[in-house]
This record gives C-alpha cells, structure tokens and sequence, in this order.
C-alpha cells in the first residue's frame, strides 16, 4: 500500500504495527524484510508522533574515501568471519535457537520469572528441536555472509509460518513463561511480529504477570488463567496487549509498572524498566555488571559478557569470577558502541576486532583511525549516552539488579547458591570510567574525551 | 546395602547440535571405572569413531570453542581432560555454538 502510495515497487518500508499505534510502552519497529529495532519502545515513540512508518528510495550510490583499500579491509574481514567456526559455520549451521540447551546447562536460562536457571523442557524448546520439527529454511540479512536467521512453518495447532523464533523469543514465551510448546512459542513470535511488540519485553512481561497471579496479588484478569505453563492463556495476552484491550492494557505498560500496581515491584525482572533478556546474572557474574550499567536498561547486548564467560570467545573467562569483569564490561561496551555506529551487525564481532573495524572505518571516510582512537570514540559515545541519561536523573541507584537477583541466592543447578554479587564490582566500574561515585561522569574524562564546552 | 551392591555405577553423556548427528544419538551412558578421567572416556568413544575424534580434537588437542562440561562445570575451571570423574557424573558436549 505504502509503495503504491509512493508509485515506487523498490521503495523500502519500515513500520510500527497495531501496538505502535495503540501506545504500547513495548512496541517495536519492523522493517518489510522482517528485521526489528526490538528493544526500548521506539514503536510507542512513533506511535505517539503518529508516525506509522517511513518510506525510502535510493537512487544515488554509496562512496567510500579510499575504494582499493576499502575493498581490501572487506576481503580480508570477509575470510576472517569464514575461517571464523563461529561466524563461518555455527550461526548459519544451527542459527541463535541453538543456545537454548547450552545456556540451560550451565544453569543460567531464566525460568518462571527467574526463580530458577534450570528449566526441565529446555530440550522441547531447543535449537535442535527447532531443526528437526517447524524449521523450514534459512535466511540473511541484505548481504550477510553469516545466515544466521531462522524461518519456521507450523501446521496444526499454533498454525503459522514466519521469521523466527530467535534464542532471546524462545526463552521469553518459553522458560519465562513456563511453556515448553516449541509451535505456540512460534506463534507468540509470530503475532508479536505482526503487532509489532519486542518479544523480550512482552514475554518476561507475561511471565511476571504469570508469577503476580499465581500469588493472587493480580485478580482481575478479565478470565485469563494466567498460571506458568499456560499456552492459550500467554497467547491470549499477546493478542490483548497488541490490541491494547482488557488485561492487555496492564501488559502494555510492561513488567516494571505491572508489578507496581499489584504493590510488588520486586516482581519485575528489569533495568531501568527495561525487562531482562535471557541469561539469569547469579551465574555470570561479568553479565550481571552489563546489564546493571547498560545504558537501555536490561540488555544483554551492550556488553555481550555470555561471549567470553560461557562460549569462550574471543578468550574463556570464569563465569563465576568476578576479578577483571569491570574493565571487560567497560571495553565491550565502547566497541559495541562503535561497532552499531558502524552500522554493522554484532555478531561480525565474533570474529572481527577493533583492529578490522579501525580499518574499515578509516578507508570508508577518509580519516585514519588507531585501535586507540577507535575505541576512545566508543568511550565517547557510551559517556554520551550517559550523560542523557544523567539529564534524565540516572544515578548509582538505578545501576543495579532486581532484588531477588541480588539476594535470592540460585536454588538449585551448577551454580547453586550464587549471587550477581554486582555491588562489589560497580566501584571500580566507576574508576575505570572516570566516572565519581554516584556514577556521574567526572569534568576530566568529559574533556579528554571532547564532551565539555 | 543391597541396592549399592546391584547398582550399576554409570557416566551420562549428553550430545548436543552437530554431535548428535556425528555420533547418532543424544545421549548414551557409559559405565563407570573408579578413578577414570574424562580424557580416558573420551579416548575411548574417539578410537569407535574417527568422526568424534575429528569433531573434538585437532592436533592432539582439544579444538578450539568445543565445550565439554561435567555437571555443567566448564572443564576448563576443572581440571580440563584430567578431571576426575565421579559415579553420576553428567558430561555435556558442544560444538562452537553462538547467539545472542
């Protein structure tokens, strides 16, 4: 419709859907090749600017400063992600589902609103599972060597067929929510993508609601037995939320005002009110200092601490340590700045370092940067970043944990009785940051790094 | 008493992704020999198999990103190959796998 509108068949469309329009604080951007700026709500932002979405068309072409050596850095970063196991053979081999089975192992897929990291129908729900049952074919992003993603078919009940499910999607209308049903999973995915909602947020949401009424402390449901394990009833409340309708409306304020309203905040599994993704921090410690100062909220990938502390790249850590995380946690956090400011996907980074960056960037505008100035102006950015959020009265406390992250300790598993034990970590956090005690970047660092007038 | 005496004293092992596929099933039990490591065990599955040898050894050495864990314990914060297995003992078997 909207191409008809623009009389142009290559004219390209992203969108916010149903819930976009309605408000929901989760609601997503969708673009037509099925790719999704899932997180933070930029739906509900263009939803509100009655923005329903935007068209393009290019007709110029892209240059680069220094084509031959441009082409170069592509080649070379190009055999690197092939030899690469991750990025040449894995993703495309068994695509983000396949971390269902190993995350469950270790202990950490958080299960029934994380109060445990052990979920008994991981296997049911696994990358594995996904390939022998609904998965139909494998797809790419324009021009990706990794194909990574996952289309699936369901006949029968939960008929659908679609992009997805992801890893993060499967926990969320998974473990979260206490379904071990692979084909109902698929059609929560399915309807989040046509209402355009972050599947993250609206299945922990679910699974915090889940929790709030089997404890009673959330009644009035309009009917919908929201117990753990439910499948029509979670369905249900996605199609409630999309459409902004009965218990919907609660959902659609996400997990951090649901359970405020029923007078358990301690219930929502949030940063900053953003719901937390699907690594349960009591048994990765260096993910726990990531999420608690991602500057989103409750994000696993601002700094990606599952890389080195459970699949070992580029180097293994122990996951239970929490000496050098600090600086980890600060260093990918400036590289993941610079890597989406590159417009790149992060997951080339599995295979690439700052040095294939640095050069790709250098000959693409015509400016040489070091491996030093290319991550100074990742720390640029995340000071930024920090800064607007300072404005908006961000401090020390909101660099935290739910509550029952921080003193519940893991009841059962390999990490048995462990905590996030984020609070021992944060001072130093700071020091490397520059940053004074309450989490405020100091004037020095804003200066060294060009942010003070 | 009894039971102890007629419990047959077994090693879970656990497949996951491209291993099921090498080595055909997801999991199999092994019996338990008192004081045996996980190198031995797995020297013994890798001589019925050269894919499985392959799949987890280049060079002599343990390829790299492939995981084993024993009772979801990295081997690598264990004591690598030479871990000391113990009757029960569930090891689990990945391939280089990522996500996020």
């Amino acid at each position: 419709m909207l191409k008809e509108a623009v009389k142009d068949d290559d004219a390209k469309v992203l969108a916010i859907g149903p819930a976009g329009e309605e408000g929901v604080l989760t609601a997503c951007v969708v673009n037509e090749l099925g790719r999704a700026a899932g997180r933070g709500g930029s739906g509900a932002v263009m939803g509100s600017k009655n923005l329903k979405a935007i068209v393009v068309r290019g007709t110029g072409s892209v240059t680069v400063a220094h084509p031959k050596e441009f082409k170069e850095s592509v080649v070379k970063s190009l055999a690197m992600m092939r030899e690469n196991p991750v990025t040449g053979t894995a993703l495309y081999a068994y695509g983000t589902p396949v971390l269902v089975n190993i995350i469950n192992t270790n202990g950490i897929f958080p299960t029934r609103n994380f109060s445990t990291g052990v979920f008994e129908g991981a296997e049911n729900i696994s990358g594995e599972q996904m390939a022998a049952t609904i998965l139909k074919k494998k797809t790419a992003c324009f021009a990706c060597p990794i194909a990574c993603g996952r289309y699936c078919s369901v006949k029968a009940e939960f008929e659908v067929e679609g992009e997805g499910p992801e890893y993060e999607s499967i926990w969320a209308f998974g473990a979260q929510c206490g379904v071990d049903n692979l084909p109902a999973i698929t059609k929560a995915n399915y309807l989040c993508n046509e209402y355009g909602i972050d599947t993250i947020s609206m299945g922990n949401t679910i699974g915090c609601a889940m929790e709030a009424y089997e404890r009673g402390l959330l009644k009035d449901t309009g009917g919908l037995v929201l117990n753990f394990g439910n499948t029509e009833a979670m369905l249900e409340a996605v199609e409630l939320t999309g459409k902004n309708e009965g218990i919907g409306k609660m959902l659609a304020l996400g997990s951090k005002r649901l359970a405020e309203s029923v007078g358990e905040p301690g219930l929502s599994m949030s940063v900053k009110g953003l719901e937390l993704p699907a690594y349960d921090p009591r048994g990765v410690k260096g993910q726990g200092l990531g999420y608690a100062t991602s500057n989103r909220g409750g994000c696993h990938v601002q700094a990606y601490m599952i890389s080195p502390e459970i699949l070992g790249l580029p180097e293994q850590l122990d996951r239970l340590a929490i000496e050098g995380k600090p600086a980890f946690v600060k260093m990918l956090q400036d590289f993941v700045c610079m890597v989406n400011a590159l417009g790149m996907c992060e997951f080339t980074g599995f295979a690439l370092g700052a040095d294939e960056y640095a050069a790709l960037l250098s000959h693409a505008v015509g400016r040489e940067y070091t491996v030093d100035q290319f991550m100074e102006a990742g720390e640029r950015l995340f000071n930024l970043k920090r800064m607007m959020n300072v404005a908006m009265g961000v401090s020390r406390e909101d660099d935290t944990l739910p509550e029952r992250l921080l003193t519940t300790p893991m009841p059962e598993g390999p990490v048995a009785g462990h905590l996030p034990e984020t609070e021992k970590m944060i001072d130093e956090y700071y020091q490397l940051r520059g940053w004074n005690p309450d989490g405020v970047p100091a004037d020095e660092k804003l200066s060294e790094l060009g942010l003070l007038k | 008493m009894l039971c102890s005496l007629f419990h047959q004293r077994m090693i879970a092992i656990k497949f996951f992704a491209s291993f099921r596929d090498i080595v055909g099933r997801k999991e199999m039990d092994v019996e338990y020999r008192h004081g045996m490591t996980l190198g031995e065990l797995l020297r013994d599955l890798c001589s019925a198999s050269e894919s499985l040898e392959k799949a987890c050894f280049e060079d002599g050495q343990l390829r790299d990103y492939v995981k084993f864990l024993v009772n979801g314990h990295n081997i690598a914060f264990l004591n690598g190959l030479e871990t000391v297995l113990k009757d029960g003992d569930v090891i689990a078997v990945f391939p280089p796998v990522a996500g996020g």
